[in-house]
């Protein structure tokens, strides 16, 4: 096995590393959806466990939001979409 | 008075008194009018090869955010602070959350048809259907939120609408929806 010459190494690009930079689903609070929702939609959707469901909602309860999900903005783009027809309240943003 | 979900087996199963089905169908019929676009584009103009591989998006002018507030609600952006994007990411999804809001609906809608049918008004929701129902009766509930201010004030509700009987109904309606979303929700999670 021998490595690539390094001159035929595709050159890391800014844009690249704008695409790999992982963006997040993020879920506002919102005082008409209910904690047992917001906890069954994140176990149903995204198949956490009931324990981290509950951690996150409180979170989007307490602290006014929280990431649910981190990925592709493609990825992201799609949880977002699902929030949505759940009726969550959710955005994207990049990943800090 | 309506009874609470029960969990039996693979399915959940509920009571409805026929005012409440009539009142909750009715709310159904008004939000899916709302959720239907107004200005459904000009078909012909959009690529029939496009449409028939359900990239209608692709090729139709980005959607405007609604005005309805309700509407607005229910289709929310999907970006903060980069209009841009959030115009981008409507005109990608509009039709299709759309389309997922109106067919929960309907679900939900054929629900009621059967309790309606059934002498107790018994109504049964499969597991794989539930997440239908779930959504509908949270969409039913973030409308009438808008409408009563509950978006704004968490903390309005029958009180501030006495003596204005419409919105007293609507708030009775709420807090119906309400207590029984949680009771299938919770039936559903198995407590």
């Amino acid at each position: 096995m021998t490595a690539a010459p390094s001159e035929l190494a595709e050159p890391f690009t800014q844009a690249q590393a704008e695409t790999d930079k992982p963006w997040a689903c993020i879920v506002w609070d919102d005082p008409v959806n209910l904690m047992s929702y917001v906890t069954y939609v994140l176990m149903s959707y995204f198949h956490y466990s009931k324990e981290k469901s509950q951690q996150l909602m409180l979170t989007v309860h307490n602290e006014g939001k929280a990431a649910v999900n981190t990925g592709t903005r493609e990825e992201m783009e799609r949880d977002v979409a699902a929030m949505h027809s759940f009726g969550l309240w959710a955005t994207m943003e990049r990943d800090s | 008075m309506a009874l609470g979900f029960q969990r039996v087996g693979d399915r959940v199963s509920t009571q409805l008194e026929p005012v409440e089905q009539m009142l909750i169908t009715a709310l159904i019929d008004e939000l899916s009018e709302i959720l239907r676009r107004p200005d459904e584009p000009d078909r012909a103009e959009i690529d029939p090869l496009a449409r028939e591989l359900g990239l209608e998006g692709l090729t139709g002018h980005a959607p405007d955010p609604p005005d309805n507030p309700i509407a607005a609600r229910l289709l929310p952006d999907g970006y903060r602070d980069d209009l841009e994007a959030a115009l981008e990411f409507r005109r990608y999804t509009d039709d299709s959350l759309r389309a997922t809001k109106l067919a929960d609906a309907e679900v939900m809608r054929a629900g009621l048809e059967s309790a309606a049918d059934d002498p107790e008004g018994r109504i049964e929701i499969e597991l794989a259907e539930a997440d239908h129902w779930v959504r509908a009766i949270n969409d039913l509930r973030l409308a009438l939120g808008v409408e009563l201010g509950i978006a704004d004030d968490p903390s309005g509700s029958a009180d501030r609408w006495v003596g204005n009987e419409r919105m007293e109904g609507r708030a009775m309606l709420y807090d119906f929806l309400t207590w029984w979303q949680d009771g299938l929700v919770l039936s559903l999670m198995g407590e």
